[in-house]
């Protein structure tokens, strides 16, 4: 494996990220309102001046955040030009570098949006499969959030 | 015809043109066996004749046509090039640009260019002539016309968006500040701000013209392939457009074009027996309202079968109650309905279905509005609204459970506080009429919204197809500034998000979305809240 990874500590599960896909991270006290908001779609945020749609981390993955009250951590994925907020709430953001995790084989995938997991000193961490956040993304809004 | 219109581009291109001339003339002047200069050569000269032809410079198309003939017998090599034939081109280059130049100050063209034709005559002949050689110029001069990308039109009106948005800002803080230099700049900022916004939209504005002008090759091949004989006539045509929003008509516009043709124009003997003139007629005709074009596209074909439309939509999938509740007004415009077409025969060009959809797309994407009007035997009229300028439009700020939003002015009647008891059922009098009052936090899926003594109520314009004209209230928490707010369309995953239009993001970084008015409207007279 090759590259940094940014880790999300939710309860109980750990979510990386590759960290060149990470455009940055933003803190919010509030994620401001979309219509027709709703599943896992948690609001809007601006990120460089760009709107950017925000998504609710712990639950697409059906987990709780890592920790409680402060502000929200949102980290910005670009996804093939295009960017995704994941909001991980108060959860504790950290790294792993790309020296601990060379040589690690990952094992295949274990939920709708996890790609693979690797074993890092006995704590397993699912890779993120953001393209498939997107497309969820895009499914939720283009009906639920159709108004008809 | 009046090409004055066009004279900026004749100059930018010709300009061009002569300086290809020069340095062509200079190349062979150092190697007279470098055929391609020669080709090269002549096309510039033939390229100016013809654009000279057709703006009327006659002069100019004469000299230029005159050495071109020269250019000529060089390429068929029966003539040698000379030094004398090099100075007597460049000696009527001159002569060309300084006509150009009189193009360019809209002085009168009566030149005389005999003793010009004659020195060429006299270099091809080799005789000796008494003309002197071209003076070298005193200076260099560039054109006064530009070539530019539109991109970069575009960018620069996203810059003047963010400077909006940073205005916006400035505009709050001297709500709080007591500094006069401070209210001041931010007044001479705003100023300016406006100036260069005004100039990049002017620069970005087209007439419908140039959207047009392609129409009749459209109709002539239809009509071709379909043996309908159609008249196309086309009426405000000067009507300016934003370029990217003129762009965006292109497609929707050769798709009811050729609908019209195949499927609305009857057959000959059709219309004869219907007593209609032997050649079906389609006019275009644009005008201006507020800061809307409405460009309507009307045939004198056979009109759209309301009842077949009804009968294919349910064979769609389209509930049959619905479907029969529906007005005809309403009927009509489920041929917007993706794949659902009354078209008996599917051609080449149209009644596959595909289009009707994508049109209603396009128009409302431009945050504009479709309508369809049909009367069965006497035609059918499509009419699409949509705005002039895009991108920077003047907004208001509303709030609804501390969430902020963004309604076009140009769509606000007005703004009005009432009290909680005069609204009853939903209802407020207004001006002697029961005005629908809506409550935005609901029809957008927020929380349900406390009570209050005391409501802000934005009266906005009701929206289109059966709902046109009639006024409708919208109910907020409350209301904040007008702002000129730089709006950024949808992109996925929010391209398809109901109720907003387009976002922007405001001075102080918050995203805001702008409301799509017709589409809230629409939800509200059906009751969906």
């Amino acid at each position: 494996m090759d590259g940094d990874r940014l880790v999300i500590e939710l309860k109980g599960l750990n979510l990386g990220l590759g960290t060149k896909a990470v455009a940055g991270i933003v803190e919010t006290e509030k994620i401001p309102f979309m219509p027709g908001q709703s599943g896992f779609i948690a609001g809007i945020i601006s990120f460089r001046n760009e709107p950017v749609t925000v998504i609710d981390i712990p639950k697409a993955f059906g987990a709780a955040a890592g920790a409680e009250g402060g502000p929200h951590k949102v980290v910005v994925v670009k996804e093939k030009n295009r960017h995704l907020g994941l909001d991980a709430g108060s959860s504790a953001v950290s790294f792993l570098w790309e020296e601990e995790i060379k040589g690690l084989s990952p094992a295949q995938g274990g939920g709708k949006y996890i790609k693979e997991f690797i074993d890092v000193n006995g704590r397993s961490i699912g890779m993120i499969d953001s393209a498939a956040l997107f497309e969820e993304a895009v499914r939720i809004l283009s009906t639920e959030g159709s108004g008809v | 015809m009046d090409t004055s219109k066009y004279k900026a581009l004749y100059l930018q291109e010709t300009n061009e043109h002569l300086l290809g001339i020069e340095k062509g003339l200079l190349a062979i002047e150092k190697d007279p066996a470098e055929a391609s200069v020669l080709d090269s050569l002549f096309r510039h000269y033939h390229s100016i004749k013809g654009m000279s032809a057709s703006m009327g410079y006659e002069p100019v198309m004469k000299l230029s046509h005159a050495q071109e003939d020269l250019l000529s017998l060089l390429r068929s090599k029966k003539l040698t090039l000379t030094t004398e034939i090099t100075s007597a081109l460049l000696y009527c280059l001159d002569a060309l640009k300084n006509l150009v130049k009189r193009v360019e100050e809209d002085l009168p063209l009566e030149v005389d260019i005999s003793p010009f034709v004659k020195r060429l005559k006299s270099a091809v002949e080799g005789r000796p002539v008494e003309a002197r050689e071209s003076a070298a110029p005193a200076e260099l001069k560039l054109s006064n016309v530009m070539k530019v990308e539109g991109k970069v039109f575009d960018d620069l009106l996203a810059t003047v968006g963010d400077l909006f948005m940073a205005l916006s800002s400035f505009k709050s803080l001297t709500h709080i500040s007591r500094s006069i230099e401070f209210k001041d700049s931010v007044y001479l900022l705003g100023k300016s701000i406006n100036s260069i916004h005004h100039s990049i939209l002017s620069a970005r504005m087209l007439p419908i013209e140039d959207l047009t002008e392609g129409l009749p090759r459209v109709i002539r091949d239809i009509s071709k392939q379909s043996g309908k004989k159609v008249e196309l006539k086309v009426e405000g045509a000067g009507i300016s457009l934003d370029r990217a929003i003129l762009e965006s008509l292109g497609a929707p516009m050769v798709h009811i074009i050729r609908n019209a043709v195949d499927h609305g124009i009857e057959p000959l003997t059709e219309r004869m027996q219907a007593g209609k003139s032997p050649e079906g007629n389609i006019t275009v005709r644009a005008s201006a309202k507020k800061d809307k074009v409405i460009i309507e596209v009307a045939d004198d074909g056979k009109g759209i079968d309301c009842d077949k439309v009804r009968e294919k939509a349910i064979k769609s999938g389209v509930p049959a109650e619905r479907v029969r509740a529906m007005t005809d007004r309403e009927a009509l415009m489920l041929v917007c309905l993706p794949g659902l077409s009354t078209a008996e025969a599917v051609t080449d060009t149209s009644g596959r279905g595909v289009g009707m959809d994508v049109v209603k797309e396009m128009t409302e994407g431009l945050g504009g509005a479709l309508v369809i009007e049909s009367a069965p035997g006497k035609g059918t009229k499509i009419i699409m609204e949509v705005p002039r300028t895009t991108s920077i439009i003047k907004t208001l700020l509303v709030r609804v459970e501390g969430e902020p939003f963004l309604i076009p002015i140009s769509k606000i009647e007005r703004v009005a506080e009432v009290r909680h008891e005069d609204i009853s059922d939903g209802v407020l009098k207004h001006n002697g009429a029961d005005l629908p009052v809506i409550p935005l936090g609901r029809l957008l899926g927020m929380e349900e919204e406390t009570e209050s003594p005391v409501y802000t109520v934005i009266i906005v314009e009701s929206g289109r197809d059966e709902n046109a004209g009639r006024l409708i209230g919208l109910r907020v928490d409350d209301f904040g500034d007008e702002m000129e707010a730089y709006i950024k369309p949808l992109v996925p995953p929010m391209s398809k998000l109901w109720g907003v239009s387009g976002i922007a993001v405001v001075g102080d970084g918050r995203p805001v979305f702008l409301l799509d008015l017709p589409q809230i409207v629409s939800k509200a007279a059906h009751g969906a809240y």
